[in-house]
């Protein structure tokens, strides 16, 4: 510095003068800036609801025209063979007329080996990782109906066990269901064959109806489900059982795919013992009808007026 | 070296150092993929539905092994045969010791030729008339006539197939593929596995806040 200099405080400062220094940490922010915007946006590329302009623009179930639902399946057999190398066959199998499906448990014969809940996994292509089950097997002592004795992780040697019996829970299918009335949406509504089903490219994933159910049918995909593709089953529907997204609810639905194409579902015809009976309501002649018309037939919570279309029974 | 260009070279490696980091993030240099945990398959026996255990008929529908049937390949048409009983009313077995016996309340069904036919050993009987293996329903029926209304109904039993008639045919099992004849409760199974205990075990632990 020369000897001729202004005083110290009129001195330019040493090394650099508060502009240039300004601008330059000016350009270190604003790189800094890219880097943290570019490391937020980094998990924007495993989003998938977006993966497709279609998808995000679909209508709503009951909304869309013959012609959108047959680009939507096949949109969806797209998506499905890319992921698990099969081409699957999606449908919409629309309800029946003069068709009420009901379901009836006995009691006296459900031995509890848990056969159901594994078809229904294997039907519906539910996730094996995380494990997600639509029918709960519960484990209850004799003579008594409380729930809260109920047990659903027993896993003895062999079933039945003394002085117990076996009581499967899934959705009752009701026909006033309070899991229809809270979803904001209209992603859930109940069929005319009694049927209430799921719209998953609809549902938001709030939940709600999850709450509402007293009988703990509806499951939450809090990830994406992981189906083994040995086990995926190509006979799908839209509103049944094909792979759904993460963040939606899903419940059991009757197996769609197969009752509405005439054929029992799949926990019924796997039950080793014939606790399991399904028909239509409305046929005189059915399974259902002479179980109602014959049997000690009663509801679960009943008092709740969900009034279910799934009917537990006795005849021992 | 003077202090602006120390200053100028201290800005361009902090800019430089963004830089690189802002790739590494896009590119996550340093992130490890987590472990993808293997997807429990479901084990196919516990989604068999085939019948728990196999009867004359099936036998014959499927080609297989019914020598059991064949009383004649051992008696002779002509003997007539005597039961032997210990003293709680058990028959004492000879050749059949594989049979378990356990059909009715207190053994109080405890004798051969209520069922089968005393002369003809390859028949059934009823106090009405003889039948064949393959019509063994029939002789159930004689005594549980409730029970086989039901069946007749499909109200008891197993059924597969549709429930729509018109649009698929219905198979309904036989009494004797369910229950063995001679020991009719329904055999005890190995149950498939608990639900995924993930949850449950967290439940366990918070169960604390009741004591």
């Amino acid at each position: 510095m020369s000897d001729h200099a202004p005083p110290d405080n009129l001195q330019k400062p040493r090394g650099m003068d508060r502009r240039s220094f300004l601008r330059a940490s000016a350009g270190a922010t604003v790189m800094a800036g890219v880097a943290a915007v570019a490391a937020s946006l980094a998990p924007l590329r495993e989003l998938s609801a977006f993966s497709s302009v279609d998808k995000f623009l679909q209508s709503h179930y009951k909304e869309m025209s013959p012609e959108e639902m047959e680009r939507v399946l096949k949109r969806i057999e797209g998506e499905v063979a890319r992921e698990y190398g099969v081409r699957p066959h999606v449908r919409d199998y629309k309800a029946m007329d003069g068709v009420e499906f009901v379901y009836a448990l006995n009691l006296s014969a459900c031995i509890g080996c848990r056969r159901c809940v594994n078809a229904c996994v294997v039907e519906n292509n539910q996730s094996g990782d995380p494990s997600l089950e639509y029918i709960r097997v519960l484990k209850m002592p004799n003579g008594t109906l409380d729930m809260t004795q109920g047990d659903h992780n027993y896993e003895p040697e062999s079933v039945p066990e003394e002085g117990f019996f076996y009581m499967p829970v899934q959705c009752h299918q009701c026909a006033n269901p309070p899991c229809v009335k809270v979803c904001p949406v209209n992603a859930t509504w109940e069929e005319k064959d009694g049927i209430t089903v799921i719209d998953y490219d609809w549902c938001i994933g709030c939940r709600y109806c999850q709450a509402a159910c007293p009988y703990f049918a509806r499951r939450f995909n809090f990830k994406k489900p992981r189906i083994p593709k040995e086990q995926l089953n190509p006979n799908m529907s839209y509103l049944g059982n094909r792979p759904r997204p993460a963040g939606v609810v899903e419940k059991c639905h009757f197996c769609i795919q197969r009752t509405r194409a005439g054929k029992y579902p799949a926990c019924l015809e796997v039950c080793p013992t014939g606790a399991r009976k399904f028909g239509n309501i409305l046929d005189p002649e059915s399974e259902v009808s002479h179980i109602l018309k014959e049997k000690r037939v009663f509801v679960l919570k009943e008092d709740m007026g969900t009034l279910p279309r799934f009917f537990y029974y006795m005849d021992r | 070296m003077t202090e602006s260009t120390k200053t100028t070279a201290v800005l361009i490696t902090l800019a430089g150092l963004f830089f690189a980091l802002a790739i590494g993030f896009v590119v996550r240099a340093w992130t490890r993929e987590p472990e993808v945990p293997v997807i429990v398959m479901v084990d196919r026996k516990f989604v068999d539905t085939s019948p728990v255990r196999m009867n004359y008929a099936a036998l014959l529908a499927a080609d297989e092994d019914t020598s059991d049937f064949s009383c004649y390949a051992c008696h002779r048409r002509d003997e007539k045969i005597e039961l032997e009983f210990d003293e709680l009313g058990k028959i004492i077995f000879e050749e059949h010791d594989y049979i378990t016996f356990n059909h009715g309340l207190a053994y109080e069904n405890n004798y051969c030729f209520h069922c089968h036919d005393h002369e003809q050993l390859d028949q059934l009987r009823t106090p009405f008339r003889t039948l064949s293996f393959e019509e063994s329903n029939l002789l159930c029926a004689s005594c549980h006539g409730s029970v086989y209304k039901d069946w007749e109904r499909g109200v008891h039993g197993r059924t597969s197939g549709y429930w729509n008639l018109a649009m698929g045919e219905q198979a309904r099992l036989d009494c004797t593929q369910c229950h063995d004849p001679h020991n009719p409760g329904f055999p005890s199974l190995e149950p498939a596995p608990a639900p995924n205990s993930l949850h449950n075990r967290i439940i366990i632990q918070e169960s604390h806040y009741d004591e």
